[in-house]
């Protein structure tokens, strides 16, 4: 007995060779692709922005009286009030920290938490805007750094600009903090 | 088996009672004392950094004045309202010593021109308990030639603070 046959079938593996190449190329040349621009968006999202980000959503409100400081000029006048210990909790990727600024001050600030190592900068995070009267005690981990970090003790800074409130322009001023950094898994 | 748990059950219980009576000194006569020791320690507050910086506008005219003399311009920087607008104060309310740096970074699109603070550091003693903050303070001078003449309200450069632990 004859099995009837289509003559005009496409061979199968005319239909899965090209398949099989389109997956092959994406795997060798987009998504590694994707992977790098994913990894350059979390490195632009750790600088500090020349116009005022939107607020941070990590810090809190704080009860505070002072009264503003005595400034003459135009100029800026900040109050800063913070630990230079810092914790980093790799598995929770989350960086503890204590860090704020007073009501007294009349500029909103930015802090980037820096790791220095072998004269080299990582910055771990980076805040969004911390306005007068906020307190800031938990940052999100850079996701690109989290996966190389190692446990230890490190030395690092805190990196802390500021901005107008009216205008959001960044000050001309910045301010260096030597920081200690722990880092656990 | 019923008689197993009890006994068990009571001995548990007088086994508790008889470390209760153990850790106690008991009063035993009629108007007996009994004393025991209020011990403290002294918990050091952490280091608490608080800094209050403050600055003028940071803003500066790039002069040009022309000397018949000698038939050339000569350029000078100046402060639009020196001795107010250039200065830089530090005051320390921390619970620690500071010591206070400042470094002029130029900046990238306009080069060539210097920023000079009259003092490059200075340590801030942590203040007296009940006392002011202790302060200093430093006048950024600009020196050099700009890379564009042309300036308007134009960057030209940024100063870091930096504070350390003294």
């Amino acid at each position: 007995m004859n099995i009837p046959t289509n003559k005009n079938a496409i061979p199968m593996y005319l239909i899965f060779t090209p398949i099989l190449l389109v997956i092959i190329l994406m795997s060798v040349f987009v998504l590694p692709n994707m992977q790098h621009q994913e990894n350059d968006i979390s490195r632009l999202d750790m600088l500090t922005p020349e116009k005022a980000p939107q607020q941070e959503l990590n810090a809190s409100r704080v009860e505070d009286t002072t009264d503003t400081i005595d400034s003459n000029t135009e100029g800026g006048a900040v109050s800063l009030v913070y630990s230079d210990k810092v914790s980093i909790d790799i598995s929770d990727k989350r960086v503890s920290l204590y860090f704020m600024n007073p009501a007294r001050s009349n500029q909103d600030m930015v802090i980037q938490v820096i790791i220095q190592r072998n004269e080299n900068e990582y910055i771990t995070a980076r805040s969004d805007l911390i306005p007068p009267g906020f307190l800031l005690q938990k940052l999100k981990l850079n996701s690109v750094l989290s996966e190389y970090l190692q446990e230890g003790i490190y030395s690092g800074i805190f990196n802390v600009v500021y901005y107008d409130p009216d205008t959001g322009k960044k000050a001309s001023v910045n301010t260096n903090i030597p920081i200690e950094i722990s880092v656990t898994k | 088996m019923k008689k197993i748990l009890s006994f068990i059950l009571v001995m548990t219980l007088i086994f508790s009672l008889s470390l209760t009576v153990n850790a106690a000194n008991p009063i035993t006569t009629d108007g007996g004392t009994d004393t025991a020791d209020v011990t403290a320690t002294y918990i050091e507050s952490p280091d608490i950094f608080a800094v209050d910086i403050t600055w003028g506008t940071l803003t500066y005219n790039f002069v040009e004045t022309w000397l018949p003399d000698i038939r050339a311009n000569s350029y000078d920087w100046i402060a639009t309202e020196p001795g107010v607008t250039d200065k830089i104060t530090v005051s320390n309310s921390s619970n620690v010593r500071i010591n206070v740096s400042f470094a002029y970074t130029q900046d990238t699109t306009t080069t060539g021109v210097i920023g000079l603070p009259s003092v490059t550091s200075f340590v801030l003693n942590q203040p007296e308990e009940g006392g002011t903050a202790t302060s200093n303070f430093t006048f950024l001078k600009l020196s050099g030639t700009p890379s564009w003449f042309l300036l308007s309200h134009t960057k030209v450069g940024s100063i870091t603070v930096t504070i350390t632990k003294s």
